[in-house]
């Protein structure tokens, strides 16, 4: 029970952090499952604001196997500012089978090699939940929004009272519904965009600010 | 990954969530949405073959049972195994009471135990999202290449909580109806908020 529990002594911590003078340096975890474009999206957050990239990207699921961190990440959007530590995450899932990755034309021990460090991979992220200031939660927007792994994480931040920005990605797909993950996540602010292109990045840029600072 | 596709299974939740409407593209039901006074399960009328159909609704808020009634601790009394390569496949319903006896530890254990067997698992009320992300580490650790590829989990968004200590004490939203099983045995087809179609894949394990 006190690895469940955890949550809510870090949620404590970073209550009296924030009560006692606050953070300099935000924390923020992209999160989200597998090919929503998380690394994608860091890419672009950190390439426009330093010209620099964090990870590298593929239509392989589970490309990204360990978190990677960018800190002093400064973004100034003209009516604001804030100075973030980019924390880019593998992503989460239930299930991992080698066989999706020789589907991509893998071979066996490299696949089998790729589906433990993504096991690896996913505890890291569920652990880093808890060494997080606010999370982007970076959907496919021409996915169904009711997987469990939105569900489970959405009501993760929930429980822990963190800020959150749904970044519903892929826009540029012709069949993208980001108006499906507003209506499933109302509570939330969605912003749609699309990493790959740069599409409505500057919305996405103000909103950090606002429910980040 | 070639198996045969024998049941489908419509896990079906009674009334409305949070307010929220149904989204326009869900499918319908395949019958209307029974009162929790209808029998737990029955039969959906003529499904088409091969597919089999089971309507569950949810059970209304069970009341606490005295101590000396509550369940003994599962995880050192699971259910009644079965062989994983039997005829059929084993879908326990598991009651609010039930995993309310085990702490919060003792409950992953349970249904990961359970779930690598073979078995699905429907709960009643489900997990928190804290077990959520448990249970998925967890299955992280036990995953196997050959034996066991991870689960499927699915369940509606929590209910939430609006009330005066809610609000004050912050406490977590209640989970609420989940299935759980064998990521090669069980297959989610649909979801919304009102629907969570599944298919059992059967082809491999029987």
């Amino acid at each position: 029970m006190a690895g469940i529990d955890s949550s809510s002594e870090s949620l404590f911590s970073k209550w009296i952090k924030r009560l006692f003078g606050g953070k300099q340096q935000i924390r923020i975890g992209l999160y989200g499952p597998p090919n929503a474009g998380k690394t994608t999206l860091a890419n672009r957050i950190v390439h426009d604001w330093t010209g620099e990239v964090m990870g590298s990207v593929s239509p392989v699921p589970h490309e990204t196997r360990r978190v990677k961190k960018k800190a002093n990440v400064v973004i100034n959007n003209g009516g604001g500012a804030i100075s973030l530590d980019v924390v880019d995450t593998p992503g989460i899932a239930t299930k991992i089978d080698y066989h999706e990755f020789m589907d991509f034309g893998m071979n066996e021990e490299d696949s089998k090699r790729r589906a433990k460090e993504a096991t690896e991979g996913v505890i890291e992220a569920i652990r880093w939940l808890d060494e997080v200031d606010g999370i982007i939660l970076v959907m496919d927007s021409a996915e169904d929004p009711f997987t469990q792994v939105n569900i489970t994480l959405i009501g993760n931040i929930e429980a822990r009272k963190l800020p959150v920005v749904i970044a519903a990605n892929k826009i540029d797909l012709p069949n993208a519904s980001p108006a499906s993950l507003k209506s499933a996540f109302p509570q939330h602010p969605v912003i749609p965009i699309s990493a790959m292109s740069g599409h409505n990045m500057d919305q996405l840029y103000k909103r950090i600010i606002k429910e980040f600072r | 990954m070639a198996e045969d596709i024998r049941g489908k299974v419509e896990w079906i939740l009674g009334g409305k969530q949070n307010g929220q409407q149904p989204q326009q593209q869900a499918q319908p039901p395949a019958a209307s949405i029974s009162s929790p006074s209808q029998p737990i399960i029955q039969q959906a009328p003529a499904p088409p073959a091969p597919t089999q159909a089971l309507i569950l609704t949810p059970l209304p808020q069970a009341q606490p049972l005295p101590a000396a009634q509550m369940a003994k601790p599962i995880a050192q009394n699971p259910t009644p195994a079965a062989p994983r390569r039997s005829n059929g496949v084993n879908i326990n319903l598991l009651s609010q009471q039930m995993l309310d006896a085990m702490a919060g530890e003792e409950k992953i254990t349970f249904v990961l135990n359970e779930v690598k067997v073979g078995k699905i698992l429907v709960l009643e009320y489900g997990l928190t999202p804290a077990e959520q992300t448990k249970l998925i580490e967890r299955t992280m650790m036990e995953i196997d290449p050959e034996t066991f590829i991870g689960i499927e989990i699915q369940s509606y968004s929590a209910e939430a909580k609006h009330g005066f200590f809610q609000n004050i004490f912050g406490k977590a939203a209640r989970p609420r109806m989940t299935v759980i099983g064998p990521a090669d045995l069980l297959r989610i087809v649909h979801k919304d908020n009102q629907v969570i179609q599944t298919m059992v894949l059967t082809g491999k394990n029987a």
